[in-house]
C-alpha cells in the first residue's frame, strides 16, 4: 500500500493529460465549445493535475525537498517526468488563462505545446518503470498501458462534461471503444509476456490474476465496453448520465489495474 | 589507471557468523531492521555436491550502477576508485534507487526518511583503514580488491541467488567451495 500515492498520481496525471489533449483538439477542430464550458473543463483538468502533484509528494520521505527532483534530468527518467509534468501543469494553467481571456489563437498555440510536453511526461513516466530489476515492469506494455490510461479516461472525462453542458458534437463512444479494444489487446500481450518471462514475472501474473481485485477490474472494464458498444448506434444513450457511469467504471478499472501493477511487482 | 575497488567474498571461509553484518550495523548505528550487509545461506547444491554455504553481500559498487541512473536528485556518485557513494543530504527518499537496483541494496531508513546503503567505508579507506566488515570478519572471508590490478584465481562474479550481472556489472566477486567428492556407504 506504500505505493498508493504513485497509483493516484499516475492515474490522475494521465487522466489530466488525456483530457487536456482532447479539449485542445476539440476546440481546435470544431470551435463549438463555448468560453464558459471550455473554462470549466480546463479548470477541472488543472485541479486534477494539481491534486496529482500534491498526492505524489506523499510518496517522498522528504516532500519539502521535492523541488530537487529535477536536478538529475540528464540521466534520470524520474527527474524528466517531474520536469515535464511540472511544465505541463504550468502550461495548462496558462491555457486556462487564455480561455478566461477568450484568446483562441494563443490558446491553440499553448495547447499544442502542452500536448507535446504532456506526451513526453507520460513517456518519461513509463520509462521510470521499464527497469530490468523488476521483470513485470520491464516491457513495452508498460508504455502502452500508461498512454492508454490517458486515452481511455481523458476523452471520456471531457465528453461527459461537454454532454452535461449540452455541447457534445463528437461521438465519444467511438473513440472510447477503440481505446478499450487497444487496452484489451495490451492486456493480453501483458499477461502472455509475463507468463513467458522470468520467474518473477510469472509470479507477478499469478499474484495479479489470483486476487479478487483483478476480477473487479475486468468486470468494470467489460461492463463499460458493453455500454459503450450499445451507445455507438443508439444516440439516446450518448448522454451525460451514461458517460458519467461509464467514466466511473473505467476510472475504477484503471485505478485497480495500476494498483495491481505496483503491488505485484516482484524484484529480481 | 584508475582503481576499480570491489569486495571479494570467500564463501568457502564464511561460516555465517554475521559478524560483518552486525559490526557494520553497530558501527553506523543503523535503525532496527536495517542492514548494509546481509548474510544468507546458499542452496546446498551451490557447487554440485552438498555443502553448507553462506554468503555475505552488501552494495556491489557496480560498474554501471542502476541506482545512480534512477536517482532524480543526483545523490549517487561513483568515485574514481569505483566506490558508489550515496549522499544522504541530497536524498529526498523517493525510493527509486531501491526499485532500480537488481540486488535491492538501497534501503529506506524509516526514521531519517532517506535511503541508506553501504559506502565501502570510503572514509576509513581514505585514511588507510579497512572497511569495518573486512576488519571484523574472524575468518578474513571478505577482502577489498582492486580488480584493475588483480584478478583473483577461482573468483566468480555469479552465484545462485545473485541477480543477472549483465544488468549493472557488479564488482563483487566470490570464491566458492571446491567441489568435493561425495562418499557413500552401501
Amino acid at each position: 500500500m506504500h505505493d498508493l500515492p504513485l497509483v493516484i498520481f499516475t492515474v490522475l496525471s494521465q487522466l489530466a493529460i488525456g483530457g487536456f489533449v482532447t479539449l485542445w483538439w476539440f476546440d481546435r477542430k470544431n470551435k463549438t465549445i463555448t468560453r464558459s464550458t471550455g473554462l470549466i473543463i480546463s479548470c477541472s483538468l488543472v485541479v486534477l493535475g494539481g491534486i496529482a502533484v500534491l498526492v505524489s509528494l506523499f510518496h517522498l520521505g522528504q516532500p519539502f525537498a521535492a523541488y530537487r527532483a529535477i536536478l538529475n534530468i540528464k540521466v534520470s527518467w524520474l527527474s524528466r517526468e517531474v520536469t515535464f509534468y511540472g511544465g505541463f501543469v504550468g502550461l495548462s494553467v496558462l491555457y486556462t488563462w487564455f480561455w478566461l481571456k477568450d484568446m483562441p489563437a494563443r490558446r491553440s498555440l499553448i495547447g499544442g505545446i502542452a500536448t507535446i510536453i504532456g506526451a513526453i511526461a507520460i513517456f518519461s513516466s513509463a520509462k521510470i518503470y521499464m527497469i530490468p530489476a523488476i521483470p513485470a515492469w520491464n516491457s513495452v506494455t508498460t508504455m502502452f498501458a500508461f498512454f492508454l490510461t490517458s486515452i481511455i479516461l481523458g476523452p471520456l472525462f471531457v465528453g461527459l462534461l461537454l454532454a452535461f453542458r449540452g455541447e457534445l458534437s463528437v461521438n465519444i463512444s467511438r473513440i472510447s471503444i477503440f481505446s478499450l479494444i487497444a487496452a484489451a489487446i495490451v492486456m493480453i500481450l501483458y499477461f502472455s509476456s509475463l507468463q513467458s518471462g522470468l520467474p518473477q514475472a510469472v509470479e507477478a501474473a499469478r499474484l495479479t490474476t489470483h486476487h479478487f481485485i483483478f476480477w473487479i477490474r475486468l468486470f468494470t472494464f467489460v461492463i463499460a465496453f458493453a455500454i459503450l458498444s450499445l451507445s455507438i448506434k443508439n444516440k439516446a444513450m450518448c448522454n451525460a448520465k451514461i458517460y458519467s457511469f461509464v467514466f466511473v467504471l473505467l476510472f475504477i478499472s484503471e485505478f485497480l489495474a495500476r494498483f495491481q501493477f505496483y503491488e505485484t511487482a516482484n524484484h529480481l | 589507471m584508475a582503481k576499480k575497488l570491489g569486495f571479494l567474498v570467500n564463501i568457502e571461509r564464511c561460516i555465517g557468523c554475521h559478524a560483518c553484518e552486525i559490526s557494520c550495523k553497530s558501527f553506523y548505528q543503523l535503525e532496527p531492521n536495517m542492514r548494509r550487509r546481509r548474510v544468507q545461506e546458499l542452496p546446498e547444491d551451490v557447487v554440485g555436491t552438498p555443502v553448507r554455504a553462506f554468503v555475505s553481500t552488501a552494495c556491489n559498487h557496480c560498474d554501471d550502477p542502476a541506482c545512480k541512473k534512477a536517482c532524480p536528485v543526483g545523490a549517487y556518485t561513483k568515485r574514481e576508485d569505483g566506490i558508489v557513494v550515496h549522499n544522504q543530504d541530497l536524498c529526498i527518499g523517493c525510493q527509486m534507487c531501491g526499485k532500480a537496483c537488481p540486488y535491492s541494496v538501497p534501503m529506506f531508513n524509516p526514521v531519517k526518511k532517506k535511503m541508506d546503503k553501504c559506502s565501502m567505508c570510503y572514509d576509513r579507506l581514505d585514511v588507510g583503514q579497512l572497511p569495518i566488515c573486512v576488519e571484523k570478519c574472524p575468518l578474513e572471508a571478505i577482502q577489498i580488491v582492486d580488480y584493475n590490478e588483480v584478478q583473483p584465481a577461482n573468483a566468480v562474479s555469479e552465484i545462485p541467488t545473485f541477480a543477472d550481472t549483465s544488468i549493472t556489472h557488479p564488482t563483487t566477486h566470490f570464491i566458492l567451495h571446491k567441489p568435493g567428492k561425495q562418499s557413500r556407504r552401501f
